[in-house]
């Protein structure tokens, strides 16, 4: 509730959760509690996902067609809504990974060997 | 907020299953469910929050926002359909008239000229110009002079109307002419569509005579020959090279009343004629270039002193004359201006009423939204991202009503065009074009903005608490209760000021519609006969020609009487003068002499115009060239110039022979026309017999059984008939011309009377609206007080007590505010005094009597609410 936390913490840039989220789904269906969990492993715990923000990017994600959703059955026998990656998702993934790796090369070179090295 | 293909319950189910899935993983690395659950709920978030955050956060550009606020504006706008007619309709009305109103005022005031470089071009004339009242006319030698010594011109040309007959191989043709000056095309700046333009020098006496003719001629009589420059034709018996064509698009002048019958056709180099060294003939107007840089006030001061050397020079006939230097543009505007200014004015007032009353629709709408405002506010929504999402929803509602009102008001300017007066000059050009729809863009975003605003502010105001609260808090509810009152209180004073407006120029137009203007008009058609000078020098046989012609007019089926006169009212054509009374001292220097409009007719014309003989006897058979020259004066004249005399008998002179006044005895006394237009001064009339003052262009009145129109085709036979190279043009009913003569009036009063109506319906429904919303809000308290044991007639009179109290405060500025406005509205007035108590009490008895009324039907409502249902809602 209160906005002044919400303004100090680095926000996630739209691009960016959403490559996140198109590579969690990379390796099977997930549901959304799975793939919030999986973004704050694989980032080391560096990106902070509210778990709540991750639902109007899933919901995006899936008006796009870039992921399929479906409800389901999790592993300890919960109902959840699991998502899958199209095709469509796939080729999205590809196009964005690339374009974020050259824009992470192009900020490493401008911010010089030490900024970037941190 | 997931407003698309899933419904928010599904969501709602996901957001469960996460937190379940959570508190799983969390008890599993060994919490209890209650720190789980809280954990759980923590790492969520709040997810309306979260969102709200989200999306500000992650839309960098513009146009993703605008596209998300115009979605979810046209979303919420299609969920009330009702309200968004209501209120794209009532914006498509205001942009409407107001983009039309604007293209006829920048068609006819605003645009610039069609000559080169317009702002350079100035209008001169004489001022302090005695006898012939106000008018812009100079004389030649005047002219001369200042052509001579004004250093500020680049070029100046001076011109006047000539009645022109063109004879030759393809048949005679009469048309209107430009007798004008070597530089006239110079001045313009306007280049020739073939051959060339004035050499100079070109108007030298002496010099064969050259004519630029029109581009309508060059087709119709010349069958758009490109070789027809150089060819020699005959204009009035003299022989004339036609030196060029010029464009279609070329008019000049184009704000004289002749226009409207026919446009100048041939322009020709000056002829010979005494009254070009007359410094006391005004008969030329002036029109010139001031050199670039020039300012208006420099070319005053400069030509001033030529003016007084002028007097000094020629006191008899300068005294007291300076000149005018008026830019062409406001010169050809004329009298249009200030009518179509005010037309302006009344126009943004209408607007002003229509955002009024869209604020009021969209408070009432935003008050039910206040909730769904507060609760964004409270999830984190900045005020800028609301108010800017209210104002993209009032921009869309007014871009709705402008694509509406644009075609409102193409239809407008179109009906403009056929049914404008063709007395305002280039009404004609007026269209929905580009400044136009810039203009029209201006105005809604203004607009947008303008009603926007209040809802925006209104749902900002209030807290979380507040909004939920069931009843809302007295202080924020009464805080929009009173900007609504204010509203409205300002559309009845926006409604008053338009009526009174409306009023005072119906009443003026009332006025001058009573007039009696001396002649009665139905059923008498007009058309122009000028005699060639070539055929018809002779005085006799102008005589001859139009009695011959009488006669066979006359045999027509039809006609009733028929006759000729060279000046009759309304066209313009005058034939004014100084003239002697025998007795009378001449005046001394400098001052005026008798003048007077002075007719030549034929007998029959009195009666054939339907002019009452008040004393003596009218022309007849008696009155031929030999025999005692007789006149005719009007009562006016008689009055003026024979006070407490019997005229009858006396003589006066209008016309000088080798030095001796020829005198004329006085046989009749006959009604005075209003000759000059229907509110100009009637000036004093003296009639001459024609056939004992001869003139060889002359105007046939024909009175008729039937229909006018029906007879053009005989009339043009009978003309015909008698000499096939003479021709007969310009038709026109007296109808015609009185209805045009009324059109400079009754165009703006229509209009105004229009936009007065549409503000007193705009205004009563905006009492209507805010009534009845404060029904349905103090629904309870009425419902408790009709529980005590109030009647109902206790609240309908409340309700009305209410609703009067605003009509009263609004009519109350109303006024005020008309009062404030009188005087620019004295000038377009009549007979009427611009602050006329019957007109304002009328409007506020007018105002008061339709908000009662507005006011009454909701009051209605509130004395039938049933105290049961209401108490049992609480």
């Amino acid at each position: 509730m209160s906005t002044q936390d919400d303004r100090d913490r680095v926000a996630l840039l739209q691009g960016t959760l959403d490559l996140l989220i198109l590579r969690t789904l990379v390796f099977g269906p997930r549901h959304g509690q799975g793939i919030a969990r999986a973004i704050q492993q694989t980032s080391e715990d560096v990106l902070l996902v509210e778990h709540g923000a991750l639902y109007p990017a899933l919901q995006r994600l899936e008006e796009k067609g870039w992921i399929d959703a479906r409800w389901g059955t999790s592993e300890n026998n919960r109902r959840a809504r699991f998502y899958t990656l199209t095709r469509k998702g796939r080729g999205q993934l590809a196009r964005e990974a690339s374009r974020w790796r050259r824009l992470a090369a192009a900020i490493g070179r401008v911010l010089g060997p030490e900024a970037a090295g941190r | 907020m997931f407003r698309r293909r899933r419904p928010p319950a599904d969501f709602a189910a996901e957001i469960e299953a996460h937190l379940q899935l959570e508190v799983d993983r969390l008890r599993e690395a060994g919490l209890s469910r209650e720190e789980a659950e809280a954990a759980a709920r923590r790492a969520f978030g709040n997810v309306t929050a979260a969102q709200e955050r989200f999306y500000e956060a992650g839309r960098w550009l513009f146009g993703d926002r605008l596209r998300q606020d115009v979605g979810f504006a046209l979303r919420l706008l299609a969920r009330s359909p009702i309200l968004t007619a209501a209120v794209v309709g009532t914006l498509a009305l205001g942009i409407g008239v107001t983009s039309a109103v604007f293209s006829l005022v920048h068609a006819v005031v605003l645009r610039p000229l069609d000559y080169e470089r317009p702002h350079e071009l100035v209008q001169l004339y004489e001022s302090g110009l005695r006898g012939g009242g106000e008018a812009d006319w100079v004389s030649f030698p005047n002219f001369q002079d200042w052509r001579r010594e004004g250093r500020v011109f680049e070029d100046v040309a001076a011109y006047r109307y000539a009645l022109v007959t063109l004879t030759g191989p393809e048949g005679a043709e009469s048309m209107l002419g430009l007798e004008t000056t070597d530089r006239l095309f110079a001045v313009l700046g306007v280049p020739p569509l073939l051959g060339r333009t004035f050499h100079a020098g070109e108007d030298r006496p002496g010099r064969e005579g050259a004519a630029v003719i029109s581009h309508s001629l060059w087709r119709r009589r010349f069958g758009s020959d490109p070789g027809v420059a150089g060819r020699a034709v005959n204009i009035d018996g003299r022989s004339c090279t036609v030196v060029g064509v010029m464009p279609a698009s070329f008019r000049f002048p184009n704000n004289v009343p002749l226009d409207q019958v026919v446009s100048v056709d041939a322009w020709i180099t000056l002829r010979p004629s005494p009254d070009l060294e007359e410094r006391g003939s005004h008969n030329f107007w002036a029109v010139a270039r001031l050199r670039a840089g020039t300012g208006l006030d420099e070319a005053r001061a400069a030509l001033a002193p030529i003016a007084e050397r002028l007097a000094r020079q020629h006191p008899d006939t300068n005294a007291d004359m300076g000149v005018t230097v008026a830019r062409l543009q406001d010169y050809v505007a004329g009298s249009a201006r200030p009518a179509l200014l005010l037309l302006l004015g009344a126009v943004a007032l209408v607007l002003l009423l229509t955002c009024a009353n869209v604020a009021n629709l969209l408070l009432s709408r935003a008050e039910s939204r206040r909730r769904e405002m507060a609760v964004r506010q409270a999830l984190g929504a900045s005020r800028g991202r609301l108010v800017r999402q209210t104002l993209t929803e009032s921009l869309v509602l007014a871009l709705a009503g402008a694509v509406l009102g644009l075609a409102l008001a193409h239809l407008g300017t179109r009906l403009v065009v056929r049914l404008g007066p063709a007395a305002i000059p280039r009404l004609q050009q007026t269209a929905v074009d580009a400044p136009v729809l810039l203009f029209t863009a201006a105005v809604t975003v203004g607009v947008g903005i303008l009603f926007g605003l209040a809802p925006a502010l209104v749902g900002l105001g209030s807290s979380l608490q507040a909004a939920f609260r069931e009843a809302p808090s007295r202080a924020s509810a009464g805080g929009r209760r009173f900007v609504r009152q204010l509203l409205v209180a300002g559309q009845v004073a926006l409604a008053v000021m338009l009526l009174i407006g409306a009023g005072l120029l119906v009443r003026s137009f009332a006025q001058v519609a009573g007039l009696d203007p001396g002649f009665r008009a139905p059923r008498v058609l007009t058309a122009l006969v000028n005699l060639s000078p070539s055929r018809y020098g002779d005085p006799a046989r102008q005589v001859a020609f139009f009695e011959e012609a009488l006669r066979g007019i006359r045999e027509l089926p039809g006609v009733l009487s028929a006759a000729v006169a060279n000046s009759i009212p309304l066209t313009g054509i005058n034939d004014q003068g100084g003239f002697a009374v025998e007795g009378r001292p001449d005046p001394p220097p400098g001052e005026d002499g008798p003048f007077a409009n002075r007719p030549r007719v034929s007998a029959g014309y009195f009666d054939t115009m339907g002019i009452r003989l008040l004393d003596g006897r009218l022309f007849d058979e008696r009155d031929r060239p030999g025999s005692p020259l007789v006149v005719i004066v009007s009562d006016l004249a008689a009055r003026t110039y024979w006070p407490g005399v019997d005229p009858i008998g006396r003589r006066v002179a209008v016309d000088w022979a080798e030095g001796q006044a020829v005198w004329r005895e006085i046989v009749g006394v006959v009604r005075g026309t209003r000759h000059f237009g229907l509110e100009a001064p009637p000036k004093a009339e003296i009639y001459l017999p024609h056939a004992q003052a001869p003139s060889p262009f002359m105007t046939l009145v024909v009175r008729v059984e039937g229909d006018p129109a029906g007879l053009v085709r005989g009339i043009r036979a009978r003309i015909a008939g008698l000499d096939p190279e003479q021709a007969v043009f310009g038709f026109q009913t007296m109808d015609e011309l009185l209805s045009n003569a009324g059109a400079r009036r009754r165009f703006p009063m229509a209009l105004v009377t229009a936009f007065a109506a549409l503000a007193l319906l705009l205004a009563a429904i905006g009492v209507y609206g805010v009534m009845a919303h404060m029904v349905v809000q103090r629904r309870r308290e009425i419902g408790v007080r009709l529980a005590l044991g109030a009647r109902p007639d206790d609240v309908v009179a409340l309700v009305l007590r209410n609703g009067v109290r605003l009509t009263l405060a609004g009519t109350a500025a109303g006024l005020a505010g008309a009062v404030a406005l009188s005087r620019t509205l004295s000038g377009l007035l009549f007979g009427v005094s611009a602050m006329d108590p019957a007109t304002y009490a009328g409007v506020a008895a007018v105002l008061l009597a339709v908000a009662g009324f507005a006011a009454y039907l909701p009051s209605r409502g509130a004395a039938r609410v049933d105290p049961l249902t209401v108490l049992r809602e609480e």
